[in-house]
């Protein structure tokens, strides 16, 4: 008898009913039938503890949102923080900043603008423009001072200082503007100079100067280049105070000339390499004397 | 059509707690014999599942939780002989048996116990989750991730044991 359900699943298939018949009988009639069914009997009072489902799920809920904030918030940033880089780069790009250059007390400098346009600056001048504008094909700068354009062939071109403007398409210029001097030399070309109402066409060795509220005078003049750029300031029927302005620019002194006539007008050059050589150059003609005291220098009548 | 469902939604998930969470805890239970150890597990296993959701499907999402399980009870412990403590439920509040027979069943029902937390693992927890939690063979072969034939096996050889101890009284 006890063969017969020895096999190894016997006792597995006679929980499920899966015995046969004769099986179930003859299984039925064994000594071990009883105990095993006590067995089967009494685990059906036991039970596992309670679960406490709820508390486990708040845990689980804790952990997986703490987890989940650690792990999203550094995807998160980096998507920010390249969002804002892309922004400040493009808006950098866009609006640009402004490029300033200036020179100081005898300096000059020169440099090539995004276009390739060269800039020559004098003393104690500066210009500004913005890059943005440029890459847009928008070329203007501001002007204080003097300076000296070559201009590629391309759109307008254009240079402004207060309410004056120049504006040519591809020549070569020297601008000087002072609050109240205002010249524009053309080497080369055309170029359209705009004085608050006023127009004026300049050509290739044609100037236009305005001094104060005089009336703005056209001259001819013949060299191709400013002196300046050689080293030298000249000037043509000047007043005397704008030559002595130009003489504290490239030296960096202070003139004091109590009881001479700053308006009287001068024409000639002087050399922007040496102070005493430029002042003889200055006072001879004049019959003016003059005293240099380090950074000091007076001019007095005879 | 079939609907997919992402383990990822945390209304699946809360299904596949409330689905699951009960007998994990059972089995990890029968395991340990350690209540708060299988809560332990349970929690772990669930937020395994969770870091893990994109890479587990629905159906599968149950066979997970109970290797998963299977697998960190394994990593926890070095095994202690493990007394089980089952509660007793069904008790009658009053009975008309005599005291003797009810002291021989109090005594039979601590052989038993002590019998159940002497079989070896496998065993025990194949046996328990077809009694107590009624899982049938083949769920217990998908949760344990091995044959019906073995699950059939282990209980029948758990039964046998369980009478070779107790059986003679």
């Amino acid at each position: 008898m006890k063969n017969e359900h020895t096999d190894d699943t016997f006792l597995s298939r006679w929980l499920n009913n899966d015995l046969t018949n004769e099986e179930l009988v003859s299984f039925k009639l064994t000594t071990e039938y009883k105990e095993y069914q006590k067995i089967i009997d009494a685990t059906q009072n036991f039970n596992a503890p309670n679960f406490n489902e709820k508390e486990v799920l708040q845990k689980i809920h804790q952990q997986t949102k703490a987890k989940k904030v650690k792990k999203l918030i550094p995807n998160w940033m980096f998507a920010a923080a390249a969002s804002i880089a892309l922004l400040l780069s493009t808006v950098y790009y866009l609006t640009g900043t402004n490029e300033t250059y200036s020179t100081s007390f005898g300096e000059q400098l020169a440099l090539v603008l995004p276009d390739g346009s060269e800039v020559l600056l004098n003393s104690k001048s500066s210009i500004r423009y913005k890059k943005s504008d440029w890459f847009n094909g928008n070329r203007t700068l501001e002007l204080n001072g003097e300076g000296y354009f070559k201009v590629k062939k391309g759109s307008t071109f254009s240079v402004h200082s207060e309410n004056r403007k120049v504006s040519v398409l591809g020549t070569q210029f020297n601008v000087k503007t002072n609050p109240s001097y205002y010249e524009v030399l053309c080497y080369e070309g055309k170029v359209r100079v705009q004085n608050k109402d006023e127009t004026t066409v300049l050509t290739k060795g044609l100037s236009y100067r305005k001094i104060d509220v005089k009336p703005s005078e056209k001259g001819v003049f013949e060299s191709i280049k400013p002196n300046w750029l050689d080293g030298e300031t000249s000037f043509n029927n000047t007043p005397l105070k704008y030559v002595l302005e130009e003489l504290e620019k490239q030296y960096n002194i202070q003139i004091t000339s109590a009881n001479i006539d700053v308006n009287l007008l001068y024409t000639g050059a002087f050399t922007n390499k040496n102070l005493n050589l430029a002042l003889q150059t200055i006072c001879a003609p004049l019959s003016v004397q003059f005293s240099v005291d380090s950074n000091k220098v007076v001019l007095s009548k005879n | 059509m079939l609907e997919k469902k992402s383990v990822c939604e945390s209304s699946v998930f809360e299904e596949l707690y409330s689905e699951h969470s009960k007998s994990l805890y059972n089995f990890a239970f029968y395991k340990s014999g350690n209540a708060a150890q299988s809560e332990d597990l349970v929690q772990e296993a669930f937020i395994k599942m969770w870091n893990n959701c994109a890479k587990i499907i629905f159906e599968k999402a149950k066979s997970f939780l109970f290797t998963v399980t299977n697998n960190l009870f394994l990593n926890q412990v070095a095994h202690k002989k493990v007394v089980l403590n089952y509660n007793l439920i069904g008790k009658k509040e009053s009975t008309n048996e005599s005291p003797e027979f009810l002291m021989e069943e109090k005594e039979f029902m601590n052989l038993l116990q002590n019998a159940i937390g002497d079989l070896k693992e496998g065993q025990r927890e194949v046996f328990l989750l077809n009694r107590i939690d009624k899982k049938t063979y083949k769920e217990i072969a998908e949760m344990l991730s091995i044959s019906v034939k073995a699950v059939e096996k282990r209980m029948h050889l758990a039964l046998k044991q369980l009478r070779e101890k107790v059986g003679n009284i």
